[in-house]
């Protein structure tokens, strides 16, 4: 991120800090969309991210962080987010439950992304950011646990954590899926 | 999808192609829109701008002022500097304080003063874990430093330096757990999910468990490790790697339990609901068995990463007031410390081995990113001060001495 850009927003450029704002706002969106599986909340968690930038950028000491506090800040938006709202994750839960796995066949690009789709909904917001920071944006564990707030060995066990809720997920899809071809042939 | 290796890979397949979408349309347009109402907030150390006009003109007024701020303030670098150089030739009673920032790990005195930088590297961040109970050696962690794309991954791991010496060696991979009692071997947790003994001498290291453990413990007899294994508390025989489930959480866990110093009892953090796994509290302790769990934080407190007393009679810990004491028995809870900032959150407060004292990080991530203001209290409230130098630190360690036991002067780096 331009260190100048940075500078003059600190000093209440409204222009400069557009194009901060246009220079990440790809990036953030494609961060809250893994993180939170779902359009309107990962825009809504952008702008929020990117209004309280604004608020906040005089708070930034070093023009060179600010592509990791922006990061934090949308990690910790999202992760507000989804636990104000919580009653719309259990709907949506319910209903990947109610449709199932169904009949795929597991050689297909398009069945394997819906594999993944169902299976990183089974998982908690936080197990997603963690999967987020670490296999898209492939973080060191260091800024990882920084982005998220926790320390490093907790990250480093979360991620763990993390990647075998995610195979256990797609192991119940696969089970799923072999019983349901199964009902039908 | 046989190998974890698959499985990430396929993962990141995934994020790629659902990443790169396009961002809605105006979505920039309502950011833009939303931010031209706003004021940024003014920072807390005012800009020139936010400076008095009467100030301003006083400052102009007399060129010589700051001629004499910068005077005092050299004056005071040089006090400074021969305190250090004193310090540094003197024993240090009360022994070895550690801390990192950035990085680079230092040793300095109990207070703070007279710090020497013992471990730094390009390509590697190093952190600060413990020192081992005869005071002698300290473990540190060694991680990549992303900045440095062609460091050895097979350098990092766990390290261990001889305060005497300023010896560095490495020790295994992965994370630092805890020191065995006798300070002979290190505990150390990996990614694949194991939990492995390093001796510092020459014996092979031992695996004692293959499973994924959460947030995890070494008792300080060296007989258990406590850990969250998915939903419950489990406790891991060291010796056999037997695992016993001792409490049912509902949910994950964020920070490690707790171990009294008699590993007796284990205090720990509950986890208010499945759905949200940084929402703690209260603090509860049980016995190194798992029966008798009971509550001793204030049943409406946000409570988290509890610390025992080294007599083990009374608890800190972190609260959404700041940070409160309470004997072990639930009894005579009291606050010590108002609220700073969210990131005080962790890690937990620590007690000076001779538990007159509580200190604890504090801060905010906003301006500092990775560091934190170091600052200590009394148990009794009566004396709050700052220990860092005013650039902040990420992790620090008390060096365990019996009372009243002194340690030669810090060596120089160079020698």
């Amino acid at each position: 991120m331009d260190r100048e850009l940075v500078n003059r927003a600190k000093n209440g450029d409204h222009a400069a800090f557009a194009d901060i704002a246009a220079d990440s706002i790809g990036r953030l969106t494609a961060l809250a969309r893994l993180i939170l599986r779902d359009e309107d909340q990962a825009q809504d968690a952008v702008q929020d991210a990117l209004v309280d930038a604004w608020r906040g950028i005089r708070r930034l000491r070093d023009p060179d962080a600010a592509e990791p506090w922006l990061r934090r800040l949308l990690v910790r938006t999202c992760i507000d987010l989804a636990r104000r709202d919580r009653r719309r994750r259990i709907l949506e839960l319910d209903l990947t439950q109610l449709e199932g796995p169904g009949i795929v066949d597991p050689q297909s690009a398009v069945d394997m992304r819906d594999q993944f789709e169902r299976a990183l909904r089974r998982l908690s917001t936080d197990q997603r950011a963690v999967l987020a920071l670490a296999f898209y944006l492939d973080l060191p564990v260091r800024e990882a646990a920084h982005a998220l707030d926790i320390p490093v060995g907790t990250m480093k066990s979360r991620q763990n954590r993390a990647l075998q809720a995610l195979r256990a997920a797609l192991e119940a899809d696969e089970r799923g899926s072999l019983a349901a071809q199964e009902h039908f042939a | 999808m046989s190998t974890m290796d698959s499985l990430t890979d396929d993962l990141r397949r995934h994020f790629q192609e659902v990443a790169d979408q396009n961002p809605g349309d105006g979505q920039l347009e309502s950011v833009l829109a939303r931010t031209a109402m706003i004021r940024p907030r003014s920072t807390v150390l005012a800009d020139l701008q936010a400076v008095p006009a009467e100030l301003r003109r006083r400052l102009s007024a007399h060129p010589a002022l700051p001629v004499a701020v910068v005077v005092a303030v050299l004056v005071a670098l040089a006090v400074l500097a021969l305190a250090i150089v004193g310090s540094q030739d003197r024993p240090h009673v009360g022994g070895l304080f550690a801390y990192s920032r950035d990085g680079v790990v230092y040793l300095a005195g109990p207070d703070g003063r007279g710090s020497v930088p013992v471990a730094r590297e390009p390509g590697y961040y190093f952190n600060v874990d413990a020192w081992s109970p005869d005071g002698r050696l300290l473990a540190i962690d060694k991680a990549l430093d992303g900045r440095f794309p062609d460091a050895d991954p097979s350098a990092a791991g766990v390290l261990v330096l001889d305060a005497r010496t300023l010896e560095l060696r490495r020790i295994g991979n992965g994370w630092f757990v805890g020191w065995m009692a006798d300070g002979t071997s290190v505990v150390t947790g990996s990614e694949a999910g194991g939990i492995t003994i390093h001796g510092l001498g020459s014996s092979p290291p031992r695996e004692i468990v293959r499973a994924s453990i959460g947030p995890m413990a070494l008792s300080p007899n060296g007989r258990w490790i406590a850990g969250m294994k998915g939903r419950f508390l489990v406790r891991i025989d060291v010796g056999t790697g037997e695992v016993v489930q001792l409490y049912d959480n509902g949910g994950e866990m964020v920070d490690m339990p707790a171990w009294s110093p008699d590993s007796t009892q284990i205090a720990f953090a509950r986890t208010l609901s499945p759905s949200c796994h940084t929402c703690m509290g209260p603090i509860l302790i049980m016995a190194s068995d798992g029966s008798n769990p009971i509550t001793v934080s204030p049943p409406t407190t946000f409570a988290r990463a509890p610390a025992w007393s080294p007599d083990g009679r009374w608890l800190a810990f972190i609260s959404s007031m700041g940070i409160e004491v309470v004997r072990s028995d639930g009894a005579e809870a009291h606050h010590l410390v108002d609220r700073v900032a969210d990131e005080q959150a962790w890690p937990p407060p620590s007690w000076s081995p001779d538990g007159s004292t509580i200190r604890y990080l504090s801060g905010s991530l906003e301006e500092t990113m990775t560091r934190f203001g170091l600052w200590e209290v009394s148990v009794d409230g009566g004396q709050h001060r700052r220990i860092d130098d005013g650039s902040g630190v990420e992790a620090f360690a008390w060096q365990a001495l019996p009372a009243g036991a002194s340690i030669p002067p810090i060596p120089s780096p160079d020698r």
